[in-house]
């Protein structure tokens, strides 16, 4: 590995390795203090630590500093450590954890349309709380403009209960297919939470995750079926007690549900330990207050438990099938979710039922299992399998770790597939859906098989394409994209194996340096170790029936909106050099240095309390996102309804076969610019727009609008809500850009 | 682990030197770099010849394919790359002859890579090959390798394509 590189090789000279892990402890402390809120980054750049770009390049601190072993070579990070008893494909790839569906009657309280504020000791050890204080056991902020949206329309038909938590080993594992879907792996045997058998179990604190245990969580969801997502916050009361990153407050996003704002985890809408917080998904159709309200078009349908379907209001070709919820904690989405609070949610349509022997004209056959096998007309998991990409990083005890300084964005060393370091999956010789999510925090990844055999990818952000489209190699995959693939197996004999491979090269966090041929990532030349295979297929057997699975020629086109006149257009420019406008109690200690410019104004550092764009209910726009410099991508992420991209680079024809679907995240390419469309309709209150590179997101490339002008009880502007353990506070809003609306 | 990529070896048109001392020079001074625009070329390379799959089949290739090159050079702090899409949507495929003819079209296949800027770039694509009215699921592939020259503007100036060795299963 070259001398140049960000982490170091195993291999290099013990004096760099000391040298390195020197300045990582250095920086841990520093670390420890500003994930707790003992130190703000404006102190840090107060005392000479933090330029505006991250930490100043002082030796024995910064990573980027010059070794004092060569003049032209950074320190660097220490490697992660992987024994010898750790080999690449050792281990089985355990499937999702899938939730339980129960029902909305076992919540203890019973779910309410407002928050619940009834009122709880509070646990002293939480910042601002004297003893004898109270606060509410629904984190919510309280009141009207807070309620859920159409509650009464949409009473939830399920529950799913969640906790978030430390790191504890998971007796309840189910992964929702027999084990010989799930190579070989018994669901009985107690599974702690490590990355691999012969890695160290993680510390409490070092590892949360959505119940405290891995796999990843995976919620079956279907449309026409409402859930009341109950999320506990059981993490630490102590905020010192992260382990170092982390902070125990959160708030969850499902990306990219369509609903009311809140239940869409705005970031300023966090929550306490002690607390929950009722999310409530109505799983509707985009439209449905307009289009096909009388539920007569076949094609808008829930999947029922008997085969049948069930039609529903809205728009069809507004149908999402992949999502994923995680934390969105201002100024901590970065840390938190690379801590392991990220999850995925599949939902279930009468074309994607997730049964691929329904032939009733509607369903598309997706590769999923056969309901005459299970017994489950929808949700059939046994060819249709969720990955949770990741590259994470570990510290010389084997703890997960993670390295805040540099604002370009946090690299790990590691891969690892659901949480599982280069794992194996064994596969049957048929079609297999796959659902592969970015999770990482600024790593891109460009997939290919390691023969070079075709792929198909049918959808996009959780959007079944209009086409699919035929690949030997995907698009670079940023954080937060979602890409959902067909792969047929049938081509191989029992016994090959066929591996995925990275070819996406990284030096930094700003973007991918190269994008390698297949044979130069197998080679093993690559200073990245991220690069090259990191999932085996085993071919196994061959399927038990004859694979009867489809990928149509035609999957969902998209929306009309022709007939949508555009009332507004806006850019928003993303970039650095940003500032801090506004003195809120939150952000006013904030120092990141990316920000977004809207409309050719101020590029402004995030504020909660900002309002940048407020579009009017029911009308459609266009927006232009701009990449504002060459030197990095940026993954913006727009909040609530899914896009339509118009134009790449001032351009129709730009825009590539498999970005012609609907998506919610757009890499804008070096230098580029990216034009959509979307609408706003339906729902009301405050959502985000941000960089999901989320060391962009938290140093503070996010900003507000929202949607204010639908009628009672929003306000126009809305008051932004500053959480407390002893409730939440309402101000108005810190300041309204002069031409957000 | 060997730095240097020893069979795909390209010449440099940016020392890594230089490039090192510029990125530590850029975070040193934190500033915002000056942002320099894309610059945008295309070239169409006409593509003649027999090309193997790995499952032993001789596509006959004929037709274009379209390079499409968007540069960043000259922007502070940043080694000059170039984001090149490949569209073989032109390219019209067949196999055999007289009674065992195959057609074959590629869907509108494109790849896209980001690749710093040489002067020269040797880039192994996998192409995929799906007979006419086949299904999608038993599309085949060959190897094309484009051979893409560069100004120092980040432009393509010319590139040719020739069969490659198709990659194996293990």
């Amino acid at each position: 590995m070259s001398d140049r590189h960000f982490f170091l090789s195993e291999k290099a000279s013990k004096a760099r390795l000391r040298e390195a892990e020197n300045a990582r402890r250095n920086r841990q402390e520093i670390m420890k203090a500003y994930s707790t809120g003992h130190i703000s980054r404006r102190e840090l750049i107060k005392m000479g630590l933090f330029t505006g770009t991250g930490l100043l390049l002082v030796n024995g601190l910064s990573p980027f500093a010059r070794s004092v072993y060569g003049d032209d070579i950074p320190t660097g990070l220490p490697p992660s450590p992987i024994p010898n008893n750790v080999q690449p494909f050792s281990q089985a790839m355990p499937r999702f954890d899938v939730f339980p569906r129960i029902p909305v009657s076992a919540l203890t309280p019973a779910p309410t349309k407002e928050a619940n504020t009834t009122q709880q000791p509070l646990n002293p050890q939480l910042e601002g709380v004297n003893p004898g204080d109270t606060g509410p056991i629904e984190g919510r902020p309280p009141g009207p403009i807070w309620a859920h949206q159409s509650w009464e329309q949409f009473l939830p038909q399920v529950a799913i209960q969640a906790t978030e938590e430390g790191a504890k080993t998971n007796t309840v594992y189910n992964p929702g297919v027999p084990p010989s879907l799930n190579s070989g792996i018994n669901p009985a045997t107690p599974m702690p939470v490590r990355f691999h058998p012969n890695l160290p179990i993680q510390n409490s604190n070092r590892v949360w995750t959505f119940n405290g245990t891995i796999p990843p969580k995976l919620a079956l969801i279907r449309y026409g079926e409402p859930v009341l997502f109950r999320n506990r916050n059981l993490l630490p009361f102590d905020i010192n007690n992260n382990g170092g990153f982390g902070r125990h407050t959160t708030s969850t996003h499902k990306h990219n549900a369509h609903h009311g704002a809140e239940n869409d985890g705005f970031t300023g809408a966090f929550f306490f330990p002690g607390q929950f917080y009722d999310y409530h998904w109505p799983i509707v159709l985009a439209g449905f207050r307009t289009i096909n309200t009388a539920a007569t078009d076949p094609k808008a349908a829930m999947p029922l438990d008997n085969g049948g379907r069930l039609n529903i209001p809205g728009d069809w070709r507004e149908t999402m099938s992949s999502h994923w919820f995680h934390d969105h904690m201002f100024s901590f989405t970065a840390q938190n979710v690379y801590k392991g609070l990220a999850a995925m949610a599949n939902i279930y349509s009468a074309l994607d039922r997730g049964a691929e022997d329904i032939n009733d004209g509607v369903n598309l056959r997706l590769p999923s299992g056969r309901a005459s096998a299970s017994g489950k007309a929808w949700g059939n998991l046994d060819y249709d399998v969720n990955l949770l990409l990741a590259d994470k990083a570990w510290d010389n005890n084997g703890q997960l770790h993670m390295d805040i300084f540099g604002f370009d964005g946090f690299l790990g060393d590691v891969m690892t597939v659901n949480l599982a370091y280069k794992p194996y999956f064994e596969v049957e010789r048929r079609k297999y859906r796959f659902r592969i999510l970015n999770a990482s925090v600024a790593r891109f990844f460009k997939i290919a098989l390691s023969d070079g055999s075709p792929m198909i990818q049918i959808g996009n952000d959780g959007n079944l394409l209009p086409n699919p489209v035929v690949l030997t190699e995907l698009d670079e995959q940023g954080i937060a994209e979602r890409y959902d693939i067909v792969i047929d197996f049938s081509r191989y004999s029992i016994g090959q194996t066929v591996d995925m491979v990275n070819l996406a090269e990284h030096q930094d966090g700003r973007r991918p340096h190269e994008d390698l041929t297949l044979a130069e990532a197998l080679s093993g030349n690559s200073d990245d170790p991220c690069v090259g295979r990191f999932l085996r297929f085993k071919i196994v057997r061959n399927p038990a029936q004859p694979d009867i699975s489809q990928v149509p020629a035609t999957l969902i086109p998209n929306p009309d909106l022709s007939n949508i006149p555009v009332a507004r257009e806006r850019t928003f420019e993303f970039g650095r050099g940003a500032d801090q406008t506004t003195f809120d109690p939150v952000s006013s200690a904030f120092e990141g240095d990316w920000g977004i410019k809207t409309n050719n104004g101020s590029m402004l550092l995030a504020d909660f309390g900002r309002i940048s764009a407020m579009p009017r209910f029911g009308t459609r726009e266009i927006w232009t996102l701009k990449n504002g410099g060459g030197g990095w991508d940026h993954p913006i992420h727009i909040h609530f309804e899914e896009c339509q991209t118009l134009k790449r680079n001032g351009s129709a024809a730009n825009v590539p076969p498999w970005e012609r679907g609907r998506k919610d995240v757009w890499r804008l390419r070096p230098s580029g610019s990216v034009t959509l469309t979307l609408q706003f309709r339906d729902w009301g209150g405050m959502f985000m727009e941000h960089c999901h590179n989320t060391t962009h997101e938290d140093n503070a490339m996010l900003l507000r609008w929202e949607i204010n002008d639908g009628g009672p009880p929003f306000l126009r502007p809305l008051p932004t809500p500053i959480p407390r353990p002893q409730g939440v506070d309402f101000v108005p809003p810190t300041e309204i850009l002069p031409n957000a609306d | 682990m060997n730095s240097v990529r020893n069979k795909y070896r390209r010449r440099s048109l940016f020392g890594s030197f230089a490039l090192s001392l510029l990125v530590i020079a850029g975070l040193v001074l934190g500033s915002a770099p000056a942002q320099a625009d894309a610059v945008e070329s295309t070239l169409t390379i006409p593509v003649s010849g027999n090309f193997t799959s790995s499952n032993g089949t001789r596509f006959t290739v004929s037709g274009n394919v379209v390079v499409k090159c968007s540069a960043v050079v000259g922007e502070a702090g940043v080694e000059p790359f170039v984001i090149i899409t490949f569209d073989a949507t032109g390219l019209t495929v067949s196999s055999g002859s007289g009674a065992n003819l195959k057609t074959y079209d590629t869907r509108g296949f494109q790849v896209i890579k980001t690749r710093p800027l040489v002067a020269t770039d040797v880039i192994t694509v996998a192409v995929p090959s799906i007979e006419t009215g086949g299904a999608l699921t038993a599309a085949d592939r060959y190897n094309a390798t484009f051979t893409l020259n560069f100004n120092a503007a980040g432009q393509i100036t010319s590139g040719t394509v020739t069969a490659a060795a198709a990659t194996a299963t293990q």
